[in-house]
C-alpha cells in the first residue's frame, strides 16, 4: 500500500451497538500538526468515533465497527493489527481527569514500562521528566514526584494524564472533553498546552464548547444524529457554514 | 433565514433591538438627505439648520448601535451568520452615519447659494438625490430581510448615480465656464453632487455588507469603482 | 377544586400559618425520634456485647489458672526402680513409661495427706512428675517437692464456692502452705481429656489454625480468580447469569448441608481420612467460596471505570489491567469479604460434626491428615460434659476463639488498610 497522505483517514464508517446504529457512514481524515475539533450536541456520537480511532469501542461489548479506519495506510480493525500497539500509537485522554491512584512518576512511567520503553531507571526517569516538561507539569510537581497523582488539583491532574498519554510517544493523540470538568484558568492552561502539541502529533478532539473548538483546533468536523454533517476548516464552519444543520448548532438554534 | 429562534430568547431580543437601532438611523439618514436637497431647492434656510441639529441625533444613534454590537459579541459570543450580521451591523451603523454626514453638508451649503439663481442642474439634482435616497431605502430593507439578491440589485443601480453625477458634471463645468460670476456657488453645488454620488456608494457598500452578512461569501469584484474615480476626481 | 384555584390564583405560600408550623413540629418529632431510636439500637447492642464479654471473662478466666498441691515425694525409696542413666538416653520416655509411676505418686500422696490423700490429686498429677523427673533426673536419689494439679473438686473449692467438706480440706491445704495457684500454661499447650484439670486448647487451636489455613488456601484465589472473570472477562448471557444466581444462592445455603456435601465427596468419594483438617478445611472452603466471590465482585464492580480507561488507553493489555489496577484498588474489599467468610468458617461447627470432627482426640495434630478438632467443635463437645470442671474450661476456650478471631480481623484491618488508596 502507498503511503497515505493522512495521519488518519476513516472511510465510511459504521457503528452499531447492539441493533442501534451509533455511527453512520462517516469519512474524514486527520492530519498531522493539526488540531481537529469534534463538536456536536449530546448523544451525536462524537465521542464513539473518537473511541473508534484507538478501538476503546473494543471493551464494550456489544459494540461493533464496519468500514474502514487506516492509521499510516494500515487498517486498524485488520485482523493483524495489535490493539496494545495501537494504543500506544494513538493515545488518549479522557473527559474527567483519572490518574492512576499511584505516585506522580508511577503515572507517568507506566505505559514505558509496560511497553518496555526504557531499560533501565534513569531512561525512565528521563521520560518521566520529558513528558512532564511538554504538559507543562513538571516546574508544578518536580519536588513531589512521589506524591499521588490523586493530590493534585482536576486541571493539574488533567495534565498529568496527557504527560501520561504522551510519555509512550504516540503519534496521534484523541481528547474526549478534556476540559469539561476543569475552570477557565485549567482549560485555558490545557488549550495552550494543545496549541504546543500540536507540532508534534495529529490531535482530535471532542468538545462540547464550540469556543474551545474556535480557539484550540484548525479544522473541525461537526457531528448530528451519528452522521458527520460538515467538516472543514474552523475559520469557515465558524463564520461560514456551509450546512443549515450546522449553522443553527453552532448559533444556538438547535433544536 | 433563521430557521429556529435561538436557545437563548435574549440573544433574539438583542439582535432585534441592534437591528432596529440600525433601521431608525437609516430612516433618519434618507430624511435627512430628501430634506437637506427639498430644503436647497426652495433655500429654506431654517430646516437646512435643523438638519444640521439633527445630525447629532443620529451619531447618538451610532454609539448605541456600536455599544450594543460589541455587548452581543462580549456576552452572546456569536458564530456564523448571527456573527456576520452583528459585524455587518456594527459596520453599516458607522457607514449610516457617514450618509448623515454628507446630509449635513448639504444642508450646510444651502445658504451658500443664492435663491433666485437661475442655474440649470439645480432641477437635476433632486432626480439624483431621489435615485440615491431609493437606494439607501433598498438596501436597509435588504438588510432588514437579510435579501442578498436586493443588495445586489442596489449595487447595479450605483451605476445609475455615477452616470447622473458624470453628466452633472460636465454641465456645471460648461455653466462655470460660461458665467464665470457663478463659479463660487456652482462649485458648492459640484460638491452636493460629489455628495450624493458618496452616498450612493456608500449604499454599495452597505449592499456588500449585507451580502457577505446574509451568504458569507462576497460579492463578485465590479468594474465600476476605478471608472468613477478616473472620471470624477 | 381548591386546586384549580390555586393555579390560578398563586398566593404567596404563608410558611408562618399554624398547619406549617405543625408539620414542622411534626417533622423535627420524626427526626429526632428516628435519632433516639438509632442510638438505642446502638447502645443495646453494646449492652449484649458487654454482657457475652463480660460472663465470659468472669467464668473463662479462672480456667486459665491451676490449683496446685503441694506434693513430697522420696525418690530415693520409693519403690520406682528406674536407672538415672537410662534417663538420659533416648530410652527415657519408654523408661518411665515402664515405671509405676502413678502409684508413686498416689502412695506419696496417702503418706502426706492422709489415707485419702491420693484423691486429693488430678487423676493426671503423675504426669507432672514424669515430667519433673525427665527435667531433672538426679531427683531420683533425694527427696523433694512436686507442684502437682489438684483434683477438680479441690480446684472448684480453692477457685469458689465446692463440697463443705472440699472447704475444709482447702482450708487445711492453706495453712500447710501446700495450695497454690498459678497460670495453667498447661491449657495452652496441651489436648483434649476426661480429667478437667488436665485439658488444653492446643489441639483444637492447631486444628482450627490447619483447617482456616486449607480454607483460606483454597477459597480465596478460587473465589478472586472466579469473581475476575465473571466481572472482567466472561460475557453476559443467560449461562454467567445462571452462575450469578447460583453463587448468590450458594452463600446462604444452611451449612449443615456443606457438612454433608464434604462427607459424600471427600469422604466417601475421594476417601480421605475422617476428621483431618484437610477435609475440614476443603468442606469449609466450600462454604466460604460464594462470600468471597460476592464481595470480591462487588469490590471489582466498585472500581472506576475511568481507571479502566486510563490503563486501556495507554495500551494495557487486559491482564495488565486486571493486575496493575483493578485488582489491587479492589483488594480492601476483597479482604473485608475474606475475613467475613473465614470470620464464619472459623465459627462453624455443623459441617465439621457431619465430617467426624467431634472425636476426642487428645494429641494436637501432627499435620493435614492427622485426625484434628478444631475450637468450636471443642468448646460443644466441653459445654456438653457433666464434670463441673468443664464449665470453666469452656469459658477459656470460648475466649481462646474470640481472641482469634479479634486477631484475625485485625491482620484483616491492616491489610486493608495497606491496600487502602483513594482516587
Amino acid at each position: 500500500m502507498t503511503a497515505a497522505p493522512h495521519k488518519i483517514s476513516a472511510r465510511h464508517v459504521n457503528v452499531f451497538y447492539g441493533d442501534k446504529q451509533a455511527i453512520s457512514d462517516v469519512s474524514i481524515d486527520f492530519d498531522r500538526d493539526v488540531v481537529t475539533a469534534l463538536i456536536g450536541p449530546s448523544g451525536c456520537g462524537k465521542s464513539t468515533f473518537l473511541r473508534t480511532l484507538n478501538r476503546m469501542n473494543d471493551t464494550i461489548p456489544t459494540a461493533r465497527v464496519e468500514g474502514e479506519i487506516d492509521l499510516d495506510g494500515e487498517d486498524i480493525y485488520a485482523p493483524e493489527m495489535d490493539v496494545v500497539q495501537l494504543r500506544a500509537r494513538v493515545g488518549m485522554v479522557f473527559q474527567k481527569p483519572n490518574p492512576f491512584p499511584k505516585s506522580i512518576f508511577e503515572n507517568v512511567a507506566y505505559g514505558p514500562r509496560i511497553h518496555g520503553l526504557a531499560s533501565n531507571h534513569t531512561q525512565l526517569s528521563d521520560i518521566v521528566e520529558r513528558s512532564l516538561k511538554r504538559a507543562g507539569l513538571w516546574d508544578e510537581v518536580k519536588d513531589r514526584l512521589s506524591d499521588s497523582g490523586t493530590a493534585l488539583s482536576g486541571g493539574q491532574q488533567q495534565r498529568l494524564c496527557i504527560a501520561r498519554a504522551i510519555a509512550v510517544d504516540p503519534e496521534v493523540i484523541l481528547m474526549d472533553e478534556p476540559c469539561s470538568a476543569l475552570d477557565p484558568i485549567a482549560t485555558a492552561k490545557i488549550e495552550e498546552l494543545i496549541h504546543e502539541l500540536k507540532g508534534r502529533y495529529a490531535i482530535v478532539i471532542v468538545t462540547h464548547n464550540m469556543q474551545q473548538a474556535a480557539r484550540v483546533s484548525q479544522r473541525t468536523a461537526f457531528f448530528h444524529l451519528g452522521a458527520l454533517v460538515e467538516s472543514g476548516s474552523t475559520s469557515d464552519i465558524f463564520t461560514n457554514p456551509r450546512q443549515e444543520r450546522t449553522k443553527d448548532y453552532i448559533t444556538g438554534r438547535y433544536g | 433565514m433563521a430557521t429556529y429562534e435561538h436557545t437563548i430568547k435574549v440573544f433574539d431580543d438583542e439582535i432585534g433591538q441592534l437591528r432596529g437601532l440600525i433601521a431608525q438611523m437609516g430612516g433618519l439618514a434618507e430624511q435627512a438627505i430628501g430634506d437637506a436637497i427639498e430644503a436647497l431647492k426652495r433655500h429654506d434656510l431654517e430646516t437646512a439648520a435643523e438638519i444640521v441639529r439633527n445630525d447629532k441625533k443620529i451619531d447618538q444613534l451610532e454609539v448605541q448601535a456600536e455599544e450594543l454590537a460589541v455587548r452581543i459579541i462580549a456576552l452572546r459570543a456569536p458564530l456564523a451568520d448571527d456573527l456576520r450580521d452583528v459585524v455587518a451591523a456594527l459596520k453599516i451603523a458607522g457607514v449610516i452615519e457617514r450618509i448623515a454626514d454628507y446630509a449635513k453638508n448639504i444642508a450646510k451649503r444651502t445658504p451658500l447659494i443664492d435663491s433666485h439663481s437661475e442655474i440649470e442642474p439645480l432641477s437635476v439634482l433632486p432626480a439624483m438625490a431621489a435615485l440615491a435616497i431609493e437606494m439607501v431605502h433598498d438596501v436597509l430593507d435588504a438588510f432588514a430581510a437579510r435579501d442578498p439578491e436586493a443588495a445586489q440589485q442596489v449595487c447595479a443601480r450605483d451605476r445609475a448615480v455615477d452616470d447622473f453625477y458624470n453628466s452633472l458634471f460636465r454641465v456645471l463645468v460648461t455653466h462655470m465656464m460660461e458665467n464665470p460670476a457663478t463659479i463660487g456657488q456652482v462649485t458648492h453645488l459640484l460638491f452636493i453632487a460629489k455628495n450624493l454620488e458618496r452616498i450612493g456608494d456608500h449604499a454599495t457598500n452597505i449592499a456588500e455588507m449585507v451580502y457577505f452578512a446574509a451568504t458569507g461569501t462576497h460579492m463578485a469584484e465590479r468594474d465600476r469603482g476605478a471608472f468613477v474615480t478616473r472620471q470624477g476626481e | 377544586m381548591t386546586e384549580r384555584a390555586s393555579i390560578g390564583t398563586p398566593a404567596p405560600t404563608d410558611w408562618r400559618d399554624a398547619a406549617h408550623q405543625r408539620r414542622m413540629a411534626k417533622r423535627y418529632g420524626a427526626e429526632r425520634r428516628f435519632r433516639w431510636l438509632g442510638l438505642g439500637a446502638v447502645l443495646m447492642s453494646a449492652g449484649f456485647l458487654v454482657v457475652l464479654l463480660v460472663s465470659m471473662l468472669s467464668a473463662g478466666v479462672s480456667g486459665f489458672v491451676q490449683t496446685q498441691i503441694a506434693l513430697p515425694i522420696d525418690f530415693a525409696h520409693s519403690r520406682l526402680t528406674i536407672d538415672p542413666a537410662k534417663l538420659r538416653g533416648p530410652g527415657a520416655d519408654l523408661a518411665l513409661a515402664a515405671a509405676d509411676l502413678g502409684g508413686a505418686t498416689d502412695a506419696a500422696a496417702i503418706a502426706a495427706y492422709g489415707p485419702e490423700g491420693d484423691a486429693l490429686l488430678s487423676d493426671g498429677a503423675w504426669t507432672r512428675v514424669r515430667d519433673q523427673l525427665k527435667a531433672d533426673p538426679s531427683l531420683l536419689h533425694r527427696r523433694a517437692t512436686v507442684w502437682v494439679p489438684a483434683a477438680d473438686r479441690i480446684d472448684i473449692a480453692a477457685k469458689r464456692e465446692g463440697a463443705p467438706a472440699d472447704e475444709a480440706i482447702v482450708a487445711k491445704l492453706n495453712a500447710a502452705h501446700a495450695l497454690k495457684t498459678s497460670f495453667n500454661s498447661f491449657f495452652l499447650t496441651s489436648s483434649d481429656s476426661t480429667d478437667p484439670t488436665m485439658v488444653g486448647i492446643w489441639g483444637a487451636l492447631k486444628g482450627s489454625l490447619l483447617t482456616m489455613f486449607v480454607t483460606l488456601l483454597i477459597a480465596f484465589p478460587v473465589g478472586v480468580l472466579s469473581a475476575l472473570y465473571l466481572e472482567e472477562y466472561a460475557p453476559h448471557n443467560r449461562w454467567t447469569d445462571l452462575i450469578e444466581v447460583s453463587i448468590n444462592n450458594l452463600a446462604a445455603v444452611p451449612s449443615i448441608i456443606f457438612g454433608l456435601l464434604g462427607l459424600a465427596v471427600f469422604l466417601n468419594t475421594f476417601h480421605l481420612q475422617r476428621s483431618a483438617a484437610i477435609v475440614g478445611g476443603l468442606t469449609l472452603a466450600l462454604m466460604t467460596m460464594p462470600v468471597i466471590v460476592i464481595a470480591s465482585r462487588n469490590a471489582i464492580k466498585a472500581v472506576p471505570p475511568s481507571i479502566r480507561d486510563a490503563a486501556f488507553g495507554i495500551g494495557a493489555s487486559p491482564v495488565q489491567v486486571v493486575f496493575h489496577h483493578v485488582l489491587p484498588l479492589a483488594m480492601p474489599g476483597i479482604l473485608t469479604g475474606t475475613i467475613i467468610g473465614m470470620a464464619r468458617a472459623l465459627g462453624e461447627t455443623a459441617p465439621l460434626l457431619m465430617i467426624g470432627m467431634r472425636a476426642f482426640i487428645t494429641a494436637p495434630p501432627g499435620g493435614l491428615r492427622d485426625p484434628a478438632t478444631v475450637l468450636p467443635v471443642q468448646i460443644f463437645l466441653w459445654s456438653d460434659q457433666v464434670n463441673r470442671g468443664f464449665v470453666e474450661k469452656t469459658s477459656a476456650a470460648i475466649l481462646v476463639l474470640l481472641v482469634f478471631l479479634l486477631a484475625m480481623n485485625g491482620v484483616a484491618i491492616y491489610l486493608r488498610n495497606r491496600f487502602e488508596t483513594r482516587w
